[in-house]
């Protein structure tokens, strides 16, 4: 069963935004309401799933000099496409995702995951990695957008459920401390307490050279 | 060092990435622009009617050569016109859509397509801000930008603008487009009908006199941060204080400037001295700075003459 390994890993144990924190940037800015939390994250996967196939198929043919800016166009036209069907199909997200749609070319998830699997395995098994990643990142939106929606605007997809609101959640500081409480909480679920996996955490990240905060082995 | 592997074959493989890549750009492209462009058609048809709620349809008026209109269209009953207009805002164009009936009032004003900053510029989109303008004529009187948001509201008024000179144009109106006030040299507004005459005056760098007997002194000093401003004082024949004003200076706008103020400034009028005077609520540096200017200039004024 390890092809579906592939699948459920991005789920819940090696989740790209509340294990692996990656993706963070959108994590925050578009989760004021559930309906663009789930909207974002299909999104993300389109271009996951996609750029995640299409590279691994390229993997034997990019000389590793181009390889970043070989994965960069890839990723690039993936969201440029999704960007002119959303803004053409459902003109509400698209106008409520705003800037952070075209956004999602650099979001670290997609460009991680090109780095970390799609270059080095098989096209089948790096379309499931990136399936997992993709609704992973969609369950943290989602969780992280239904608890700010409902606490900040008391409103669940836009109906009405409660009237004490805490402003704040619908704000910057209300998604950081969400955030956070969502992150520990799934750290006790997965009881894991502070050990990552290497390959998982930050050094894996392709930028991990100039990160000022990456130890050894972290 | 390969010639292929390392020079050759790098280059080939991104560029036919890239070609690839903008071909299927290019076909999802032309495959949506259509539905984009219809989907904003309809966007702007429904708007338009929200805006101008007793029009029934419209049709466009062809109109080129006004800066920053997009177009006008004309309510077909003649019940006023909507216009689409552009400004130079902060992250890009600002888009406004202007409701005007057919007198010359405002019904509406929606923004549209934008770059302002989300939640920051762009709310000069929510009712609050809009909300003013309905009602208004050319001259948008007593329009209030949004706070932190001064060049967004800016472009915003002046999309608005735009829209009534399009008005003016196809309704046969005068439209008079407000004017930057102008500047006015705060030295010739303590004695506002008569003439300074600049005048050698023993102590001070910078004098005038009038006709009638008054004495116009500029004291340069140092304010807040040791930064320079000239303390303007008007002086009464029988050595009063006819009014002080704050000159060229490098004091924080909005802060220390508020110095120039009649509500700070009105309090030296008719006095001799500057004992309790109040200061500016959160400038006290520059308001102290200048009562001391005030002070050392009655100082010398009346060494210069009594001794």
């Amino acid at each position: 069963m390890n092809r579906l390994k592939n699948l459920t890993r991005g789920i819940i144990e090696e989740n790209p935004v509340l294990v692996l924190l990656l993706g963070t940037c959108p994590s925050l800015a578009v989760t004021s309401s559930a309906k663009n939390g789930i909207g974002m994250g299909l999104a993300a996967t389109f271009v996951l799933i996609g750029s995640n196939i299409v590279i691994s198929l390229l993997k034997n043919i990019i000389p590793d000099k181009v390889r970043i800016p070989s994965y960069i166009v890839v990723i690039a036209g993936f969201v440029t496409i999704i960007q002119m069907l959303l803004q053409a199909f459902a003109k509400d997200l698209y106008s409520e995702l705003g800037i952070f749609l075209p956004l999602i070319v650099v979001n670290c998830i997609i460009l991680g995951r090109a780095e970390m699997f799609a270059g080095k395995n098989g096209a089948f098994d790096s379309a499931l990695d990136g399936i997992g990643m993709g609704i992973g990142f969609t369950l943290a939106l989602f969780i992280m957008g239904t608890i700010r929606e409902i606490l900040g605007a008391g409103t669940i997809f836009d109906m009405q459920i409660l009237t004490n609101t805490v402003d704040i959640f619908k704000m910057a500081p209300g998604g950081f401390f969400v955030f956070g409480v969502v992150i520990a909480a799934v750290n006790k679920i997965k009881k894991i307490g502070s050990k990552k996996t290497k390959a998982a955490g930050r050094s894996g990240c392709p930028s991990a050279a100039a990160c000022t905060g990456t130890e050894k082995g972290e | 060092m390969n010639i292929i592997k390392d020079f050759i074959k790098p280059v080939v493989v991104l560029t036919v990435i890239c070609l690839v890549v903008a071909g299927v750009l290019a076909y999802t492209y032309e495959f949506t622009a259509p539905i984009i462009a219809q989907g904003a058609q309809a966007e702007a048809d429904a708007s338009k009617l929200e805006l101008l709620p007793e029009a029934d349809s419209f049709e466009e008026i062809e109109l080129s050569d006004i800066d920053g209109l997009i177009s006008i269209h004309k309510a077909k009953n003649g019940a006023g016109y909507v216009t689409l207009s552009a400004a130079q805002g902060f992250g890009g164009l600002v888009n406004v859509m202007t409701g005007i009936t057919a007198d010359g009032k405002i019904t509406g004003v929606k923004l549209m397509e934008n770059q302002e900053t989300p939640n920051l510029g762009t709310k000069v989109g929510d009712a609050a801000y809009t909300e003013q303008y309905i009602g208004k004529d050319m001259n948008l009187e007593g329009v209030e930008a949004v706070t932190g948001a001064t060049v967004s509201s800016k472009a915003f008024a002046k999309a608005v603008n735009i829209a009534f000179v399009a008005y003016g144009k196809v309704a046969g109106v005068e439209v008079e487009m407000p004017e930057e006030p102008e500047e006015v040299d705060p030295l010739t507004t303590i004695f506002p009908e008569e003439e300074l005459v600049p005048a050698e005056m023993a102590g001070f760098e910078e004098a005038y006199t009038t006709a009638s007997g008054g004495v116009v002194i500029v004291w340069p000093t140092k304010g807040y941060e040791d930064k320079p401003m000239d303390v303007i004082v008007g002086l009464n024949p029988d050595g009063t204080i006819a009014g002080v004003r704050l000159g060229e200076n490098e004091q924080t706008p909005g802060i220390g400037t508020m110095c120039a103020e009649p509500s700070y400034t009105d309090q030296y009028i008719g006095r001799t001295d500057t004992k309790d005077l109040d200061a500016v609520s959160g400038a006290t540096v520059t308001s102290d700075a200048f009562r001391k200017a005030v002070r050392e200039v009655l100082e010398a004024y009346s060494a210069a003459k009594g001794a």
